[in-house]
């Protein structure tokens, strides 16, 4: 992705309130260029959601705007789809009967349902009712009417919540054969992998993005990762560690080393317990864990 | 790779009028194929009422209220029970789905979409409307099997029956849209759309067909959507029909006429609910 290409897609101090006075959005700055892939990542209930929907003119914003192509928008665009999770599907239809409907309900709607549906292994439960559909087939075709939608534009809430991994890469195919077609996405997800195919990745770890960049130069920020096991050695390590925060990863804990500490200073006071210590390479789920607790707080 | 950069452009197929036409059919095809696949709706608007209809006519109605003009007795009744299960089609019916859709943030979905809002209420009104004419067709089987009788006052009664259930059904499935997006939960909309339909269906001597149990003011019988609108269909298709009177059925021109100014009227507020409440766009775009 190339830095002189346009912002296509842009908010701009965009806050939210719902009645009774939460405020969801609280100044969200986010500015998406032309056939970019952008990440959004940040735990639950944070506003990752309404922040794709005012995006996608689906929320009305309390203050802020949203452009597309440079024009002030609100309400439905006809440059982008959204696929929003749970919200698409009529569950007392057949898989079929809610592809006609959105066949005839949207301006642009392709024939790329059939390839996506069969990529996906959803196509042979389109005639049964989305009911008795798992949470997994109901995503998958979610994601298989939104795609087949012709935009430039693709919104996507947590497209691959509830999907296998083996699907997950489906997943990523599709959009990865779309965004060489030129088009742009805006992802929100918890799942690291996600991170994979993202050009940027904003974190949100409340209603506002923190921090935004490439993955590998948000990565080259990353204190030190150490990762500690044996429960003495873990009370022992939290005042290395930055925030002296531990983050269970797997069987582990993982922190982010303090600038002025060293490895070795962990390890002579640990020494004597059952415990072990060592730096590790960071990942994507340091990279969240980084951004979200630790950074996004500063 | 060539890229593709700018916004689609509008195909020639691609029209305003055949977009809306397109997605009138869609939310029509969708609201029906719901309406129709609800047991509960289906048993509310067509089992009950006929069932009702069966045991008020073997309990409730004494020999001697019977007599020579039985078979119109039991035509009334029939119309009555015909007309309370249209009314339940149209209130509990609409709002049970409108309800449905509001809670799963269907709208959330809509509303990102190019969609007319007015497709979307013309889809939902001709789905309500077919349910709550086959709500009111289904009794009438069943009361001529019963011995009811019905007589035509003129060949153009049939249309003078279809028009004045779809005028008084868009009147009610308005005031559903009205309850469902106040408040917004489709248990309690279910709740106060039963009791508005039952209530209105006793307070008003079943829906104005037996002036002998209604206590208000004559003139409301022919007032009041529900009441006119079935007491039209009876004088219609009932010779001599019992009960009826006073205050007299007005004639066909100026109930359908009142029946068309409430649906106009409720039209009205149906598009600002929906683009104001659903769309959240303004009334004139």
């Amino acid at each position: 992705m190339s830095s002189d290409r346009p912002v296509i897609l842009e908010s701009q101090d965009l806050r939210k309130e719902f009645d009774g006075g939460d405020n969801i959005l609280s100044g969200a700055d986010l500015a998406v260029r032309e056939n970019e892939i952008v990440l959004l990542m940040g735990p639950n209930g944070v506003g990752k959601t309404v922040l794709l929907s005012c995006l996608a003119g689906s929320e009305v914003p309390t203050d802020g705007t949203v452009s597309v192509f440079g024009e002030a928008t609100r309400g439905g665009n006809s440059s982008l789809d959204f696929m929003l999770q749970d919200s698409m599907l009529e569950p007392k239809l057949t898989g079929r009967e809610n592809v006609a409907f959105y066949r005839d309900l949207h301006p642009c709607f392709t024939e790329r349902w059939r390839e996506y549906t069969e990529k996906l292994e959803v196509a042979e439960e389109l005639d049964k009712l989305v009911e008795n559909y798992s949470e997994g087939m109901k995503r998958k075709l979610e994601f298989a009417l939104t795609m087949s939608g012709e935009v430039p534009i693709y919104l996507l809430d947590e497209p691959t919540a509830g999907v296998d991994l083996h699907n997950i890469q489906q997943f990523h195919d599709v959009i990865l054969s779309q965004y060489e077609r030129g088009k742009t996405f805006v992802i929100s997800s918890h799942r690291p992998m996600d991170a994979n195919i993202a050009d940027r990745i904003a974190f949100m770890p409340d209603g506002t993005i923190s921090s935004i960049g490439r993955p590998e130069e948000l990565m080259a920020q990353v204190p030190t990762v150490v990762t500690v096991s044996g429960r003495k050695a873990i009370k022992s390590v939290k005042e290395f560690v930055i925030e002296g925060e531990l983050f269970p990863v797997g069987g582990e804990v993982r922190g982010f080393l303090e600038g002025n500490h060293h490895l070795s200073a962990i390890a002579d006071k640990i020494e004597g317990t059952a415990g072990t210590v060592e730096e590790i390479e960071p990942t994507y789920t340091d990279l969240f864990n980084y951004y979200i607790h630790l950074e996004g707080f500063r | 790779m060539s890229k593709q950069h700018a916004s689609p452009s509008v195909q020639p197929e691609h029209s305003r009028g055949n977009i809306w036409m397109r997605q009138t059919k869609a939310f029509t095809i969708r609201y029906v194929r719901e309406l129709f696949r609800s047991k509960a709706a289906l048993f509310w608007t067509m089992i009950f009422p006929a069932g009702f209809y069966l045991i008020t006519i073997t309990m409730t109605i004494p020999d001697e209220a019977m007599g020579a003009g039985e078979g119109g007795v039991k035509a009334v009744i029939a119309v009555s029970f015909g007309m309370f299960g249209a009314i339940i089609a149209a209130l509990n019916s609409f709002c049970e789905q409108l309800g449905t859709d509001l809670e799963a943030d269907r709208y959330h979905q809509f509303r990102s979409l190019s969609i007319a809002p007015s497709s979307d209420l013309t889809g939902r009104l001709l789905a309500g409307v077919t349910l709550s004419v086959t709500a009111f067709l289904a009794v009438i089987p069943v009361a001529v099997l019963t011995g009811a009788e019905f007589s035509l006052a003129s060949p153009l009664s049939p249309a003078v029956v279809v028009l004045a259930i779809v005028t008084f059904a868009i009147f009610w499935m308005v005031v559903a849209i009205a309850v469902t997006v106040s408040v917004r939960n489709e248990r309690y909309a279910s709740i106060i759309t039963v009791s508005l339909a039952l209530v209105a269906y006793m307070m008003t001597g079943y829906n104005g067909t037996d002036v002998s149990v209604y206590h208000g003011p004559d003139r409301l019988l022919n007032g009041m959507p529900h009441t006119l609108a079935t007491r039209l269909i009876a004088d219609q298709t009932i010779a001599g029909s019992a009960g009826l009177t006073p205050p007299t059925v007005p004639t066909v021109l100026s109930g359908l006429g009142l029946l068309i100014v409430y649906s106009v009227g409720a039209l009205a507020i149906g598009i600002v609910l929906t683009r104001r409440v659903l769309y959240k766009r303004e009334v004139v775009a």
